[in-house]
């Protein structure tokens, strides 16, 4: 129940954040993203069991919120649908055009799985989802209806992991990430293949009914939504930690080539970026200066290979030793920030020699 | 709607196979967009301090940028951005500014205020600039890791919802 809430809260905080990013692009990607976390988030939230017993009494039907549920997950499957056609489609106007059968089609898929839901014999109301998966899920029906929403389900979560797959990395923030998004929505394709699996053999009398296969699914459910919020928010929870000590690293730095040399390379960062977008923009300030200070210093466009202690002793001593305006990209493997961080470090190294020396 | 990260959304999504994998990779990307060529080009002779510029000619964009410049990805990033946000070429005294030798700035500035050319053009300039930079930032960051992916569209469009 405790989990249920606190996993409800932070999907509802990724739909809300994943909103914000569709107000400001309306691209379909993001809007395929908020579709299915906002359902998922719905879905969290109907099956704490208050809010479960609420809909069952306003309806008037018993159990009728597993009906609900299931119109929810294919609010989940309609998401994940325009996900696909996003990544899938090259054309903006082609994509858009996708998504009105998209949504027919969701809305004819809950129709059919609330008929064969409500084509179940009657049943007394049970206390919350859990005991009603227990006791009813398998017979004629139910079974149907919960059997069909899994299956598209699943075959939606398998195809977005392939899909996911073939865009992770392990090299930046937003890689990683995505590797842990991959994680959950395999867990959570695994939860749709298992729990179908069951009802299905359930139904056709090829298993005995057990609670074995809900326990395990409805752990696995709880871990996919958790990876995949995590995933989602994990580019900026890395950013957050991580932008302040990173800006620290090549303060002096920025202060001498851009604030005091070329102050003429300050843009401000637009209003909407986080800390690490404008961390990431200082950074690039400061290969800006390195390329004036490169252009007054002639620096050959080849040179030698270059290292943070090299371009920190051109920098401070005017002493290029050979290094070229090749030297100063970031190395293969190197985003901005992190070369600039180098160089930063070299740079302060440098100044504590030089303030030791003073001291002798 | 935010101009700049609808403009970088609507160019990911058009872009195909490998084409996000880089800046230099869009080209093609922009040039189905526009649906007109555009060519990219190291240029000796941009004035000194430029780092980049778009010339737009009636059939065709060209973009020159610095030989000395440390990141060309980010600085082309930039032009595409004026390109693709509808900003219409350089005004006046930018253009003087980048074709004239330094000694003849004041000149030139004292001569378009004769000509009533500099009223406003600071803020409306600085506003553009503002945006294509943010252009560059966000579209530098959305590609960012997608060279080392097994589909760079894909990384670039999912870079949007991380």
């Amino acid at each position: 129940m405790f989990a249920s809430i606190v996993v409800s809260v932070l999907l509802w905080w990724v739909a809300l954040t994943r909103l914000w990013r569709w107000r400001t692009s309306r691209s379909v990607l993001t809007l395929g993203t908020v579709v299915v976390f906002i359902f998922m988030a719905l879905h969290t939230t109907v099956n704490v069991g208050a809010v479960d017993r609420l809909i069952s009494e306003a309806v008037g039907v018993a159990n009728a919120t597993s009906a609900v549920k299931h119109g929810i997950f294919f609010g989940i499957c309609l998401g994940a649908s325009i996900i696909i056609v996003a990544l899938r489609v090259p054309d903006v106007d082609r994509q858009r055009r996708w998504i009105a059968p998209l949504s027919a089609g969701a809305t004819a898929a809950t129709a059919v799985a609330v008929a064969l839901f409500f084509s179940a014999e009657d049943a007394p109301q049970a206390t919350d989802g859990y005991q009603f998966d227990e006791l009813y899920v398998h017979l004629p029906g139910y079974a149907d209806s919960a059997a069909f929403v899994m299956g598209v389900a699943a075959v939606l979560c398998t195809v977005i992991t392939v899909v996911v797959l073939l865009g992770w990395d392990l090299g930046t923030p937003s890689g990683r990430g995505l590797a842990i998004l991959a994680c959950g929505v395999a867990v959570l394709a695994s939860y749709a293949w298992i729990r179908g699996g069951y009802i299905v053999a359930a139904r056709l009398g090829w298993v005995e009914t057990s609670t074995y296969a809900l326990d395990l699914t409805t752990q696995l459910a709880l871990i996919g939504a958790v990876l995949t919020t995590l995933g989602l928010l994990w580019s900026s929870i890395e950013g957050a930690f991580r932008s302040q000590k990173q800006r620290r690293d090549f303060a002096e730095l920025y202060t001498v080539v851009v604030k005091e040399r070329w102050p003429g390379v300050i843009r401000g960062s637009w209003a909407s970026f986080d800390p690490s977008r404008r961390t990431a923009d200082r950074a690039n300030e400061v290969l800006d200066a390195l390329s004036m200070q490169a252009d007054v210093d002639k620096l050959p466009e080849q040179g030698l290979p270059a290292t943070p202690e090299s371009v920190a002793r051109w920098v401070h001593a005017g002493e290029s030793g050979g290094i070229g305006v090749d030297g100063l990209r970031p190395p293969v493997g190197f985003d901005a920030v992190k070369w600039v961080r180098a160089v930063g470090r070299a740079f302060q190294d440098i100044h504590l020699c030089d303030k030791a020396e003073m001291r002798k | 709607m935010d101009p700049v990260m609808g403009a970088v959304s609507e160019l990911l999504a058009h872009a195909r196979g490998h084409e996000a994998a880089s800046v230099f990779g869009l080209i093609p990307t922009i040039e189905r967009l526009r649906d007109r060529p555009l060519q990219v080009v190291r240029s000796d002779d941009l004035a000194p301090g430029v780092f980049g510029v778009w010339r737009s000619y009636p059939e065709r964009d060209e973009i020159h940028y610095a030989p000395w410049v440390a990141t060309p990805d980010r600085t082309i990033a930039h032009e595409f951005g004026h390109m693709l946000l509808g900003h219409r070429g350089v005004p006046a005294l930018e253009t003087a500014k980048r074709t004239l030798p330094p000694e003849w700035h004041d000149m030139a500035s004292l001569m378009l205020r004769e000509c009533g050319q500099l009223d406003g053009l600071d803020e409306s300039l600085r506003r553009l600039e503002v945006e294509a930079e943010a252009f560059a930032s966000e579209l530098c960051r959305r590609i960012a890791g997608a060279g080392g992916a097994r589909s760079a569209r894909i990384r670039s469009l999912l870079n949007e919802a991380l």
